[in-house]
């Protein structure tokens, strides 16, 4: 554990100090002997009180979710508080860095607790471990104590909002080709956010003065693919990344199997899993490549449904 | 956010203005608009939006500051101390109601502290003491909620009180930590300080008993607390007055020096001699007394708490004294018809008892012509010129034939009457005898009794000053009196014709009480009874040290000692306190039990029976409950799930008990 001195605690010493001289300099008074040992005890308490605080915490788990960048999400902390423990910072210590959550004010026994990371960048951080600090009780230290727990902090792209609705349906990117499925159509529904332009059905729109859509029938005879082509600039690829990360956590609920591919990379996704870690990750991670570098690789594909 | 701190810092600004109010240095009409302005900080600080509000706020501050500014350096050092507490008390003010984004609060904290310093030393009374203790009751919840607040996020109600509750044991903590470090802590208690030095400050000096009054000597009086002796009448009935421990007969124009000259029972004797008795009591038989008339005896108990003192205080007409577990302590007779107490090292007690037989009156002795006039002597320096004249005065509005009681009662009257009494260090206090008989300066009782004395030896009245205590003050632990160190006095001895010595006290007897108090009711009588041991923390030195000390290393065998006495009452604590911690240990391991009682309690709701938490959250989640309450039932349901079961409640799952 590490103590350090408060900017509060930092006056205090300085005042007691003060008091110290005045002490000395005038003759000996009992009151003034008095309340010198208070400010002091209440000094020395302050400390001993904060040690015996942080000694009373585990941090026993850390998880840190995957999430988009440029967004807050939930680190969960498991923590075993054998007395009601006040005023926690919590830090996260990554490789040359320190992510500050927010202060938790009172907790007491088992318990988790569900704590707002600050908006990251992409990427994807190993996290060292984990800080808790506190004041508690009079402000005057601020005691430290770290626990090594190792977690990977994945900062996918933040997935594209436009292309969400159309990858929930299951059938990938809204910028495919096919992505909407084949080409029969079902019948007609209310458009969604995310519906392809193409399959507006204008009459019908026309007709009954809202936006009405076809409906299509689920490719059953293709399995539809999301590629990235890393091939150019990071300009580039970004906005690529974000439509890919909103199709692969649309996969949830889809109902076919997807393939994702890219530059070395080729995984058949289930239907109805969430995104596997691996890939979210490579989402995080991935850097444009030369414009001589291969195309993605098509040979485990039946057949390329999307091209982002 | 600051606003849940907000009543915190205004309980320690209304005890701020206490200790200022306990001081009566500041008028209370000077104190009441700040009174008022501290209760309506929670309105007046959100005027403080408006920039005309802040201006006309500040600018407001900033004249009363120069006004008491001008008032401090204009109007003598009394008025500076008075504008220096209104100062400090306006800062808290006017930081109470300028916390938030742009004051932080720890300047409060600070200057509260500041407060209670300097108000120690003028008010160093059990009101204090009071204040004291729920100052830093108040100090200690307001940091722990500042610590909570201070980091900016959402605090909740539940947290705060959390912290004030921990805030109470904390600051417990703090006083008997502080309290134990007072008494441990070695020290110097006589230490003088630096600056005193530098700049030739004379110091205080504690009412007491003294080998020698020293006239000249105009340091401050502190006045003492810590009880000295306790006397009760056998017969319940009253007390005598003045208890004399010394006698003084010669004067220098400056000092008293004791009267010690010769052993009792030579030719210079003035007072009955003592003699000790095969049972080891002390008796004396008026030698050479007309006619030897006995008059009725009364039995007073004694305890004298600290024979370090050296004197046993004795009535002027005592006639036996009867020591009781005198083990470590011999008494020695003097030739003023006191005693003097020799102690050993091994000394059992510090705390010395003795019966003493008082007569009516005084009784007679033979005293020498010689003797007669040692007790008349004058210096040929140091008298005033006023006490000549004054004496004519005196002496003139007397019959030629007027006998030496009628001489005195007129001296010791006309000063009653025409002289003010006042201590050493306060305003008006005289600067040497000649101002006060004079009539320009007060005086206290040593310039009294000189006075007296004076104007009695130049009348040839053969006189001495006595120095001694002054019983007046009721005790109300066993109906007698109790003699504080505030109570030292001094006071006059005339010899009359017949031989017997005539008490005389010119102090006006009004002024002293008032000043020294008495307990009347039992209200009096507790307060008095917290003022002496209050009186043992101002009073502190290395003689209560080492008692503290000894009490507390004899403390385990006493207590043995009582343990195996009231075995079964031991057994009937010890049993109750491990119930009551077994208790307070199932609610601590219990929280979130505590917590969705809680949670139950804030919605509105109450357990059915046999209802399980999700039974009642099922019900919860029905009805209409505020959605802040819900989510708080929410999470104590699934807080006791975990801590009951290991897991949290998830939707589907089964009602469980």
């Amino acid at each position: 554990m590490r103590v350090r001195l408060t900017e509060l605690g930092a006056k205090g010493l300085l005042l007691l100090a003060a008091l110290e001289v005045a002490f000395l300099a005038t003759s000996y008074s009992n009151l003034f002997f008095l309340l010198i040992v208070f400010c002091a005890v209440l000094g020395l308490l302050g400390l001993a009180s904060a040690l015996r605080s942080l000694r009373a915490l585990s941090v026993l788990a850390l998880e840190v979710p995957p999430g988009p960048a440029h967004a807050a999400r939930p680190v969960r902390l498991t923590l075993a508080v054998r007395r009601r423990t006040f005023d926690l910072a919590f830090v996260l210590e990554t490789d040359g860095e320190e992510i500050p959550l927010p202060a938790v004010a009172t907790v007491v026994g088992l318990t988790t607790l569900a704590l707002d990371l600050p908006p990251q960048p992409r990427g994807v951080r190993t996290t060292r471990a984990v800080r808790a600090a506190t004041r508690f009780p009079f402000g005057l230290f601020e005691v430290r104590r770290r626990w090594p727990l190792a977690a990977e902090c994945i900062t996918h792209p933040a997935p594209a909002p436009a292309t969400a609705g159309a990858a929930q349906r299951g059938c990938g990117d809204g910028s495919s080709s096919a992505g909407s499925g084949t080409a029969v159509v079902a019948g007609l529904r209310p458009f969604r956010a995310g519906d392809a332009v193409r399959d507006v059905h204008w009459k019908a729109t026309a007709r009954r003065g809202t936006p009405i859509a076809k409906e299509r029938e689920p490719d059953a005879g293709r399995e539809p693919a999301i590629v990235v082509d890393r091939r150019g600039t990071a300009a580039e690829l970004e906005p690529m990344l974000a439509t890919a990360t909103a199709a692969v956590l649309a996969l949830g609920t889809a109902t076919r199997t997807t393939w994702f591919r890219s530059q070395g990379l080729a995984l058949r996704l289930a239907p109805g899993t969430a995104a596997p870690r691996e890939l979210l990750r490579w989402l995080a991670t991935a850097t444009p490549l030369p414009a001589d570098a291969p195309p993605p690789d098509r040979a485990p594909l039946p057949q390329e449904a999307t091209r982002a | 956010m600051r606003d849940r701190l907000l009543p915190f810092l205004l309980v320690l600004t209304l005890l701020d203005l206490a200790f200022v109010q306990a001081t009566e240095v500041v008028a209370t009409a000077e104190l009441l608009p700040l009174w008022g302005l501290t209760v309506a900080a929670p309105w007046l600080r959100r005027l403080q939006r408006w920039l005309w509000c802040r201006i006309a706020w500040n600018g407001g501050v900033l004249v009363v500051f120069a006004l008491l500014v001008r008032h401090a350096t204009t109007s003598g050092l009394l008025h500076m101390l008075e504008d220096g507490l209104v100062l400090a008390v306006l800062c808290q003010v006017h930081l109470l109601n300028n916390i938030g984004a742009r004051q932080r609060p720890d300047l409060v904290f600070f200057n509260s502290l500041l407060v209670a310093f300097v108000t120690s030393f003028f008010a160093p009374d059990l009101s204090w003491s009071v204040l004291f203790g729920l100052h830093a009751f108040a100090l200690v919840a307001a940091l722990q909620v500042n610590v909570l607040v201070r980091r900016g996020d959402a605090v909740d109600g539940a947290a705060v009180r959390g912290a004030v509750h921990h805030a109470v044991g904390q600051a417990t903590a703090a006083l008997v930590l502080t309290g134990a470090l007072f008494v441990l802590l070695p020290r110097d208690f006589t230490r003088q300080g630096w600056l005193g030095d530098a700049l030739g400050d004379p110091g205080t000096a504690e009412a007491g008993l003294a080998e020698r009054i020293h006239l000249d000597d105009a340091r401050p009086v502190q006045l003492g607390e810590q009880v000295v002796v306790r006397i009760r009448a056998a017969d319940g009935g009253e007390v005598p007055s003045h208890w004399r421990a010394i006698a003084f007969a010669t004067f220098d124009g400056a000092t008293w020096f004791p009267q010690e000259a010769g052993p009792l029972g030579s030719r210079f004797a003035t007072d009955p001699p003592w003699d000790r008795q095969p049972d080891g009591s002390w008796r004396r038989t008026a030698r050479g007394e007309p006619g030897g008339h006995a008059t009725a005896e009364r039995r007073f108990r004694v305890r004298l708490h600290d024979v370090r003192a050296g004197r046993l205080p004795l009535p002027l007409p005592a006639t036996a004294v009867h020591p009781r577990a005198a083990a470590g302590v011999m008494l020695d007779t003097r030739s003023f018809g006191g005693f003097v107490m020799l102690t050993t090292e091994d000394a059992a007690t510090n705390a010395f008892e003795y019966d003493v037989d008082v007569a009516g009156a005084p009784r007679a002795v033979a005293v020498t012509g010689r003797t007669r006039e040692r007790f008349t002597a004058l210096p040929e320096r140091g008298v005033p010129p006023t006490a000549h004249a004054l004496a004519q005065q005196l002496r003139a509005a007397l019959p030629a034939d007027a006998d030496v009681p009628a001489i005195a009662a007129a001296a010791s009257d006309w000063l009653q009457q025409n002289r003010r009494y006042g201590l050493p260090g306060e305003p008006g206090f005289a600067r040497n005898l000649g101002e006060f008989l004079l009539g320009t300066g007060a005086g206290h009782c040593e310039y009294f009794a000189t006075a007296l004395a004076i104007l009695l030896r130049l009348q040839a009245v053969p006189c001495r000053v006595v120095g001694g205590w002054l019983a007046h003050e009721s005790d109300a632990t066993d109906g007698g009196v109790v003699v504080r160190s505030r109570d030292a006095h001094a006071w006059v001895e005339a010899l009359a014709e017949d031989g017997r010595w005539l008490v005389l006290d010119a102090t006006p007897a009004a002024d002293v009480t008032a000043r020294r108090g008495g307990a009347a009711s039992w209200w009096d009588a507790s307060w008095r009874g917290l003022e002496d041991l209050w009186s043992e923390v101002v009073g502190f030195d290395g003689r209560r040290r080492a008692d503290w000390l000894q009490t507390l290393l004899a403390l385990p065998g006493s207590l043995a000692q009582q343990a195996w006495a009231n075995a079964p009452v031991l057994a009937a604590t010890l049993a109750l306190v491990g119930l009551l911690a077994y208790r307070r240990r199932r609610r601590q391991h219990e929280p979130a039990i505590v917590e969705y009682e809680r949670a139950v309690r804030a919605a509105g709701l109450s357990l059915l029976e046999g209802e399980t938490p999700r039974e009642l959250l099922r019900r919860a989640d029905a009805g209409a409950i505020e959605a802040a309450r819900l989510q708080r039932l929410h999470r104590a349901v699934q807080n006791h799930e975990r801590q009951r079961y290991g897991r949290p409640a998830s939707a589907g799952d089964g009602g469980t008990t």
